[in-house]
């Protein structure tokens, strides 16, 4: 079960990503700028897959899809 | 729960040390650079004005307090003098912040000084300066650079991983 706390995990990923890129672009360093973007998301996206991949069992079992 | 703050902080504070110490190395590699030139100028000076014997020379740099400095002490004897400050070349470079490049330099350096005449001595540390002089002012701009970079990334970095393990 998802709680309210990864919302907060992701905010503050999004919010380092965010400083991360900007300290790395002011530096002169555009490439590794948008890796540490990327790694960010892709972060994120592993999080956000596992609790959609929940839900959608979830939705299963409401239904009695299978 | 305060454990794990504690592990929180200690992880906060280990990746940023460990950034300011990569952001030293930068700023000692400018100081190391600059103090080796200022060697190689004393080092150009008595040859040229006082006309010292370089063995002599040596001697008298090796007995400053600075690891630049202690590069230039021989301590086998017996061995050409050649051979000897590469020895103690390749021995000292782990105490200093200088890297490949300048080694390489400095290596050079010891190959050739005291093998030939006065006015090819000049010529030799004319060359070695101007190289070491060039490597300075990248070095210069690149610390300018990247100091600070290193400082917030370390903090940055072990900010994210409290975040990701939390």
């Amino acid at each position: 079960m998802a709680s309210i706390e990864i919302i907060f995990k992701i905010a503050g990923v999004g919010i380092l990503t965010a400083v991360i890129h900007t300290v790395l672009k002011h530096a002169g360093k555009e490439e590794q700028a948008y890796m540490a973007t990327l790694a960010g998301v892709s972060i994120v996206l592993f999080w956000v897959i596992q609790i959609l991949a929940e839900l959608f069992s979830e939705i299963k079992t409401v239904f009695k899809l299978f | 729960m305060y454990l794990k703050l504690l592990g929180a902080c200690l992880t906060v504070a280990g990746t940023g040390a460990l950034g300011f110490y990569v952001g030293n190395r930068y700023l000692k590699r400018v100081q190391d650079l600059e103090k080796l030139i200022n060697i190689l100028n004393e080092i150009k000076t008595e040859m040229r004005y006082r006309t010292t014997p370089l063995p002599e020379i040596l001697a008298k740099i090796a007995n400053e307090e600075t690891a630049v400095a202690k590069l230039f002490s021989i301590k086998e004897r017996g061995l050409p003098l050649n051979t000897g400050l590469k020895k103690a070349f390749e021995e000292g470079f782990s105490k200093t912040a200088l890297l490949k490049r300048e080694q390489e330099v400095l290596l050079f350096f010891a190959e050739k000084v005291g093998t030939t005449d006065l006015k090819d001595q000049e010529n030799l540390l004319n060359y070695i300066l101007e190289q070491l002089k060039l490597i300075l002012t990248e070095s210069r701009s690149e610390a300018e650079k990247n100091v600070k970079l290193v400082n917030y990334l370390g903090v940055l970095a072990g900010a994210f991983l409290v975040l990701l393990f939390l």
